[in-house]
């Protein structure tokens, strides 16, 4: 709940957002009708976006409604419609109980850790947005450890564009920025693998998608 | 926080909010306006067409499948290009590199696709 | 700053992701007839890898990007033993994807993929890059789990595989992201400095490393996160399931063994009792419930959590807290747990093999079908029985060398009835495996029973299987025989574990 407090206007939309993100995931829960859960599924991620924005993480947000929103939603409809229909839904399950008090445990062990533990590097997120790409690599002091950091950090960590003023980039904090920044500078490394995974996902998923008598 | 947040953000909030009313409010006009005389032959979705059937269900091709996938996996490509988008200007050539050998990669996997014929509907 | 050297420095993994995308580019030309010969060009470019690291990397210890990709001794020996088992793989699945599989151009990219994906894992210096070429590896097992796919098993181990994974992989994020929270850094040498900054753990911390250990248990199979492994193993292709046997338990033990004894050591308090837990239940466990399994992939997939436990005690044993306090990191518990991932996985990977071969002749995997194999086929059944003499511990055979050093390690850091614990349980292992010894070498078929599978059919062994059996065997003999190069090899490997490198951002710009 960083980055809303202090303004009635944001706490009033948090709780609009989380009720209508919670009430929707009950539904999928819920719902017999599996098509209806897909949507209310989507609605769901939807909320989580406007969550994200109330953090100030417009580039998640960003990422949730295009990936999430978009098109795992669409996937989820898809594979709904490969399969055939269930009229009135799934048979009832007798783990019922069992997993309602299993998501209640693992709930409750989620709130009690975020209140009780100390996410330090929160707090510094708040205090300082210009600090957001030096804080989203930690510990790691780029001064330190390389001569040219300085000239190298103000080629590359923060960038707003031309004739912004300060870190604030109109209505988006400068989160994409940083973001963009660590992709091309620490995690040059692993955003080149998400290709080569990528890859490998989509050449498997083709050859298992093909049809019988299309190999070739 | 930066100064303001929220006040941006109520205007996009409101923004939506008159866009959603806009289409709510059209839909309610004309619902009012028009004139109602129901019958069974208008309530069917094409009217003069067949009647539907009764199993409203059916299996769709799994090629649509494909497509979602692809579509997941360069939706994901695209999440990756819009931080590079506002960072690479500011940065050195090897940036602008480094996205393409990321593009090339993924590229590849669709030529890969075109070439296996994954594209072609038959 | 000219630092052209830096990104050099990685030319080995370039080389690693070329041959993936050669390979599949050969299949998109290549006419059908002449696909076979796309495994060796695959072969061709792993060896050209290890060689080019081996050359390059030999005396290198530079950490890239500020600690995302370090290259030391630790890197190397990872590269080079997991380079070289991803071909061993590779070469032991020709005649059966020949045989078997439809695909054999992604078989084989994706194959080289997973082993990119397996080296960044050894020589990532932070959590999330970790993650990414663990699920680089993960998204590869998936696929080739799934490749026989008008195979009903391979579609059903193939779902539970994807399920579990992806559910595993989103319990480590889920820690990651906890223990980023508290420590505000995924750089390995970050969170150590943070633990040894704050040694009363928070709850926050707490928490993410248990899910961190979870996942990466799920990951390796170990209890209580091993019910997926048995039926998946069941189901893949044979040569996929030495696969996920060995090259992914290797690849996340050289993830954990780097994240542990740089990470995590100086809170070796907290987790070294919950380690050795988990590493007892599953060396009893899984060899337990191995005597039972009638399906010899599933009898093997319950031996291989058993050797999980075995790797988990070495890990338990990773450091020891001396008189003042200090922790100090125990190299011969690293040395161990390499050396054994050798000597397991050339014997697990000669008794898949093996396998594989029977099965590619008879089309059953039931132990009781291997009655007669020693007559029809001494060669398989002599490797065979090596094979499963060696992860047995028996002496002469890799396996025992590899125990005795492992278990001495855990004897010494204080887990004395661990290690009791692990004698007992190779004795157990050595019960079943001699059931199948005796099912080939000493059952005769009695009065009116029907002839088993391997009676029934005419035997014999491809040349490519022949010559990878004779290379496994010459292996677990030398390893059993002379293991002082291996030693000395996982011994500077261990050395470099938790020095203190230079930093050298890749800057390249």
């Amino acid at each position: 709940m960083n980055g809303v407090e202090g303004s009635s206007v944001t706490d009033v939309a948090f709780w609009v957002v989380s009720a209508i993100a919670i009430a929707a995931s009950i539904m999928v829960v819920t719902l017999r009708d599996i098509f209806r859960a897909a949507l209310f599924l989507a609605l769901s991620f939807l909320a989580v976006a406007g969550l994200y924005i109330l953090l100030r993480a417009e580039f998640l947000a960003v990422v949730q409604i295009l990936v999430y929103v978009g098109a795992i939603s669409i996937l989820i409809v898809f594979a709904i419609v490969l399969v055939r229909d269930m009229p009135g839904g799934g048979k009832d399950n007798h783990l019922k109980v069992v997993a309602a008090t299993v998501a209640a445990l693992l709930g409750a062990l989620a709130i009690f850790v975020s209140y009780n533990s100390d996410f330090t590097n929160l707090d510094a997120l708040e205090s300082s947005n210009a600090d957001v790409a030096a804080a989203l690599t930690g510990t790691y002091d780029l001064d330190a450890s390389n001569a040219v950091g300085d000239e190298y950090e103000d080629q590359i960590a923060v960038a707003p564009p031309e004739g912004a003023e300060g870190t604030e980039i109109g209505i988006f904090s400068n989160s994409t920025g940083s973001i963009g920044g660590l992709f091309i500078r620490d995690f040059v490394l692993p955003f080149e693998a998400v290709s080569v995974l990528l890859l490998a996902a989509m050449i498997g998923a083709l050859a298992l998608l093909r049809q019988r008598g299309e190999e070739s | 926080m930066p100064e303001g947040f929220d006040v941006k953000w109520a205007a996009v909030v409101i923004g939506a909010g008159v866009g959603l009313m806009a289409i709510v409010g059209l839909f309610m006009t004309s619902w009012f306006l028009s004139p109602k005389r129901p019958s069974e032959d208008k309530g069917v979705a094409y009217e003069s067409g067949i009647r539907p059937g009764e199993f409203r269900w059916s299996q769709i091709n799994i090629r649509y499948y494909i497509y979602a996938l692809l579509f997941l996996i360069f939706d994901v490509e695209a999440v990756f290009l819009f931080p590079w988008t506002i960072t690479f200007l500011k940065s050195s050539d090897i940036v602008f590199y480094e996205m393409l050998v990321f593009l090339g990669i993924l590229l590849f996997g669709l030529a890969f696709a075109w070439r296996k014929g994954a594209l072609s509907w038959r | 700053m000219s630092a052209n050297v830096n990104v050099n420095l990685l030319t080995p993994e370039f080389i690693l992701a070329g041959m993936g995308l050669l390979v599949l580019s050969l299949d998109l030309v290549l006419p059908k007839a002449r696909r076979g010969i796309l495994p060796w060009i695959g072969v061709a470019g792993l060896i050209a890898a290890v060689a080019t690291a081996l050359i390059y990397r030999w005396d290198r210890v530079e950490e890239l990007y500020g600690g995302v990709f370090i290259a030391d001794r630790y890197s190397l020996f990872f590269f080079a033993f997991l380079v070289i088992l991803g071909g061993a793989v590779m070469i032991a699945s020709v005649d059966y994807v020949k045989q078997h599989i439809k695909f054999p151009g992604e078989y084989y990219g994706i194959l080289i993929f997973s082993i990119l994906g397996m080296v960044l894992m050894a020589s990532a210096g932070e959590l999330l890059t970790a993650y990414i070429a663990m699920e680089l590896l993960s998204f590869s097992l998936y696929v080739l789990v799934a490749l026989r796919k008008y195979d009903s098993k391979s579609n059903e181990s193939a779902a539970k595989y994807i399920l579990l994974g992806a559910f595993s992989s989103a319990i480590m994020l889920y820690g990651i992201s906890m223990v980023w929270g508290v420590t505000g850094t995924t750089f390995y040498d970050g969170i150590a400095a943070h633990l040894t900054a704050n040694p009363d753990l928070d709850i926050g911390l707490i928490v993410g490393l248990s899910l961190i250990v979870a996942g990466l248990g799920f990951k390796v199979a170990a209890v209580p996160f091993h019910m997926w492994a048995p039926d998946v193993y069941e189901g893949a292709p044979t040569p996929v399931t030495a696969y996920l046997a060995i090259g992914s338990k290797a690849a996340a033990f050289a993830l954990i063994l780097r994240l542990f004894s740089e990470g995590l050591l100086p809170a070796i308090e907290d987790w070294r009792v919950l380690i050795a837990t988990l590493a007892a239940a599953t060396m009893v466990l899984g060899n337990l419930v191995a005597i039972r399994q009638e399906n010899i992939k599933r009898m093997l997939a319950y031996s291989s959590i058993g050797q999980v436990g075995y790797l988990l005690l070495g890990v338990a044993s990773l450091g020891v807290v001396d008189a003042g306090g200090a922790v100090v990191f125990s190299e011969r518990a690293s040395t161990g747990i390499m050396v054994h991932l050798v000597g397991y996985a050339v014997a697990n990977l000669a008794a898949f093999l093996v396998v594989a071969v029977v099965y590619s002749r008879t089309g059953s995997d039931q132990i009781s079908d291997y009655r007669g194999l020693a007559k029809k086929s001494p060669y398989l059944s002599l490797v065979l029985s090596v094979a499963l003499f060696s992860l047995a511990g028996l002496p002469f055979f890799a396996g025992f060398v590899t125990k005795f050093y492992l278990f001495t390690a855990g004897a010494e850091a204080g887990f004395l009835w661990l290690s009791g614990l692990a004698m007992v349980a190779s004795l157990v292992s050595l019960y079943y495996y001699l059931r199948v010894i005796q099912r080939a070498y000493v059952d005769q078929p009695s009065e009116g029973d029907e002839e088993t599978a391997v009676e029934r059919s005419t035997f014999f062994v491809p040349l490519t299987s022949w010559l990878m059996l004779g290379v496994l065997f010459v292996g677990m003999i030398l390893i059993g025989v002379w293991p002082t190069e291996l030693a000395a090899a996982a011994d500077s490997a261990s050395d470099a574990l938790g020095t203190v490198r230079d930093v050298s951002t890749a800057l390249v710009r």
